[in-house]
């Protein structure tokens, strides 16, 4: 991982710990037994004769287990190889760990096997704002099992620890005395087990079935999953490994929200602070990955559909048929000091989920969901129309009503300065950035459609293109920088523009809302200089005021980001420029071994030749782990009409890629990819794609 | 005698038909304990139409809550999913129901911005 964290995970039950395997949380330290938002172990050491051990190697055996080789330290470079010591450990419902000593040695060995053990539970919320406790922590021991509580009036969660073998309990942990004889090995199972306990002690949640049952269903599930997504052949090695890891790691990041059910899962956003459904990550990750697996989509759309805003509620920012923007189960949730029950402060995702809607008919053909949805997506529209047009200027701007714990920016780039001006001032509220507009546009052009095919409304659909049209019209004159010929990045409560230079202007391209007249000009930006650094392009343009190469949103590059620009310029017929941020992309990802992160910094690729990764502790994150499915998609041009169209275009490093089994409403499809360019006989089949397209 | 729970359930026999509840079709129970004793009420959705009945038998989401509890939620002060994240309130059976039924509740006071678009039609 880079940061010697190792991390576990299932749905949103997930550890972190050192490369020992001993978690040693402090209260700005995220290391720990997590589950719903919560951390139901905060200390969790290995000791064998009160000495901590050291690592020989960490094998990663699936998302949801890992085993740790360890020996006992000397505190010198020499390692004492009588003893080995292995922990094994999954995730799933709780955690497990198999304890194994292996004693090389052919005398009999007595040691001490400790175990330091704690809960905290922490809400994620505190430990990302070190806040205190409000309710009391107790203790148990009975029955052969340590049990640690915390109760605030009826909020109750608590962490149960067993073992196979009995063993001696004090409030701090386990001890066992251990007897192994010559080249003999003792084990134990260890099973910690977080419980939120609802009236009359019953658990809140559904549970787990049998642990050895859980551990053997998510194998297969797993293996089920990549052998259902398409196959990949490519003569450029690299995307082989990105692709595998992108599949794995999607799995990984599956989440299976309480009342989705517990067959149903749609992509959480990311490890480790955003184990949870957000509106807009799970809608992006969704459309990036329908070429792949469209049940993702199918489930993110049923459950955003339910949650969908009903009423004007201010502490959560809440309006009519607004899609929300994140759910928690934590404390502070639970006692309403945190909105998130869940939050709706996001102004993109209600467009975006017309667009996700249509585009999985469009793949799938299930015109069954989309009926089903009706109501739900009117309710979108009736929300774009009336509660997101804050300037009652006919277009879409946010500002939050929850001004203590609600969100300031409410589209993707959140951070406090990403919104500037070239000359680096921040704008007021509300603001209109652009990408909103341009989602809407495409919201209802789709909509359209839909009303059209499903929802037997001809006059609606007639509506909505003339809205749309009406929004092109408008927009091609508001936000349009003469002087520097692309598009503002949104307008302020004035209506004047915000007028740096950002990526915004590709997911324009990808939205349609460009006139053909101006697409040509916005490429030119997109692949010039100022924004384009060899590897993708910038968040924020180079020469802005707030430009920083290593600032979250106002220079780095973002895999995902690129990914939907490089849809952008195929919808606009851009192939070549679409391959080269495709080209730029993957190969950042072979520096990573095929994971992209969040984002890494905006130095030009010449400058720094390889991608200097932004320092975060989300990894892998879901849309980023998306990013390659898109541009394959991209590479290939793949698009669903009624069968399958493929109008490939590969950067210069690709002779030749094929995807199988392309699943969509014509069953089964192979998408073959030849370049056009000259490929050399024996070339170097791992060399980088190059900043350059020939 | 009148309680505001009593008053919700009251209203939501009237409501007829209910297009925000148009996608699901089951029975949820309420059973809501006053004093030591449980009070169920039986909530029937199909298609929009809503229909509510004094009735302790089986159901597909059955919700156990304190009446204290469920009076601030059917007045819009409490929040039902933070109310089960506390404890205070179970869901048994299918809970997309919960979900759903949800859009059945009054807005909270808090909303300063409710009278500035006050209808949408449908919604």
């Amino acid at each position: 991982m880079g940061d010697g964290l190792v991390r576990i995970l299932d749905g949103n039950t997930f550890v972190v710990s050192d490369e020992r395997g001993d978690i040693e949380a402090s209260s700005t330290e995220p290391t720990g037994l997590f589950s719903n938002d919560t951390r139901f172990l905060s200390k969790w050491l290995l000791t064998v004769d009160g000495r901590r051990l050291n690592v020989l190697s960490v094998d990663d055996l699936h998302y949801f287990e890992t085993r740790f080789f360890l020996v006992p330290g000397t505190g010198t470079i020499y390692v004492d190889a009588k003893l080995s010591v292995i922990r094994r450990r999954a995730v799933g419902g709780g955690f497990h760990e198999t304890l194994t000593i292996l004693n090389h040695d052919d005398k009999v060995v007595d040691l001490t096997v400790r175990i330091e053990a704690a809960s905290d539970f922490a809400d994620m919320f505190e430990i990302k704002d070190a806040l205190a406790k409000k309710g009391k922590l107790y203790t148990r021991m009975e029955h052969g099992r340590l049990t640690y509580g915390y109760e605030r009036e009826t909020f109750h969660r608590q962490t149960t620890i067993s073992s196979s073998i009995t063993a001696d309990l004090d409030e701090g942990g386990l001890t066992f005395a251990v007897h192994i004889d010559p080249h003999a090995e003792w084990s134990t199972d260890l099973h910690v087990e977080p419980a939120m306990i609802g009236p009359g002690g019953e658990g809140l949640m559904p549970r787990h079935p049998d642990d050895v049952e859980v551990r053997r269903d998510m194998l297969a599930e797993l293996d089920t999953w990549i052998t259902s997504a398409p196959r990949l052949d490519c003569d450029w090695e690299p995307l082989q490994t990105t692709y595998q890891r992108s599949l794995v790691d999607l799995a990984a990041l599956r989440f299976a929200p309480v009342i989705a059910g517990p067959t149903h899962s749609l992509p959480a956003a990311g490890l480790p602070w955003f184990m949870s459904m957000f509106g807009r990550d799970s809608i992006l990750t969704s459309l990036q990955a329908l070429p792949f697996n469209a049940d993702l989509a199918a489930t993110t759309l049923r459950v955003l559909a339910d949650w969908q805003g009903t009423r004007v509620d201010d502490f959560r920012d809440e309006d009519p048929g607004r899609i929300l923007h994140e759910l928690r189960y934590g404390e502070l949730v639970a006692f309403e000091e945190r909105p998130h029950s869940p939050y709706y402060g996001n102004a993109d995702a209600t467009p975006l989920f017309v667009v996700l809607l249509d585009e999985y008919e469009r793949w799938t053909g299930n015109t069954e969901l989309v009926r089903e949805l009706e109501t739900e997506a009117r309710a979108a529209f009736a929300w774009i129309d009336n509660y997101a047009d804050l300037m009652g200027n006919g277009y879409i701007s946010y500002q939050r009503r929850n001004e203590q714990t609600g969100l300031e920016n409410q589209c993707w780039k959140d951070s406090p300065d990403s919104i500037a001006y070239r000359d680096g001032r921040i704008p007021g509220f509300p603001r209109a950035t652009c990408e909103l507009q341009g989602y809407a546009y495409d919201a209802k052009m789709r909509g359209a459609r839909l009303a059209r095919l499903v929802w037997n409304d001809p006059a609606w659909a007639a509506k909505l293109e003339a809205e749309a049209a009406d929004l092109k019209r408008r927009f091609n004159k508001d936000f349009w920088v003469a002087d520097g010929k692309y598009f503002a990045v949104a307008l302020d409560a004035e209506g004047g523009h915000v007028d740096s230079l950002t990526s915004n202007i590709g997911h324009l391209l990808w939205s349609g809302i460009v006139d053909k007249s101006k697409a040509k000009a916005v490429v030119n930006q997109l692949m010039g200089p100022r924004l384009f650094s060899g590897w993708g392009v910038r968040t924020m343009a180079e020469g802005d005021g707030r430009y920083n190469p290593i600032g979250y949103h106002v220079g780095t590059v973002w895999p995902f980001d690129n990914s939907f620009i490089a849809w952008g310029l195929r919808r606009y017929g851009f192939k070549a420029e679409a391959a080269r941020i495709a080209a730029g992309i993957l190969d950042a990802a072979t520096f990573f071994g095929g994971r992209l992160p969040e984002a890494f910094g905006g130095y030009d690729r010449s400058l720094t030749k390889f991608p200097v990764q932004y320092p975060t502790a989300c990894s892998p994150q879901a849309w980023s782990t998306g990013a390659p499915l898109l541009l394959l998609r991209t590479m290939l041009g793949l698009e669903p009409v009624d069968d399958l169209v493929v109008d490939p275009a590969l950067p210069a490093g690709i002779g030749q890629l094929e995807l199988l089994d392309v699943p969509g409403r014509w069953g089964a499809r192979d998408a073959f990819g030849r370049s056009r360019h000259e490929t050399l006989q024996h070339r170097r089949v791992n060399a980088p794609l190059g900043p350059v397209v020939r | 005698m009148t309680n505001p729970t009593d008053e919700f359930f009251q209203q939501l026999g009237h409501r007829g038909h209910e297009p925000l509840v148009g996608r699901v079709a089951g029975a949820m129970r309420f059973d809501v304990m006053h004093r030591g004793e449980t009070d169920s009420r039986c909530l029937r959705i199909d298609r929009g139409h809503i229909t509510v009945c004094q009735d302790s038998g089986p159901a597909d989401c059955v919700i156990r809550v304190e009446r204290k509890v469920m009076d601030t939620i059917v007045t819009g002060q409490a929040n039902p999913l933070a109310a089960l994240l506390r404890g205070a309130l179970s869901v048994e059976g299918n809970p997309e129901m919960m979900v759903i039924f949800q859009r059945l509740l009054p807005p909270p006071a808090n909303a300063r911005r409710a009278s500035a678009v006050e209808t949408v039609a449908g919604w």
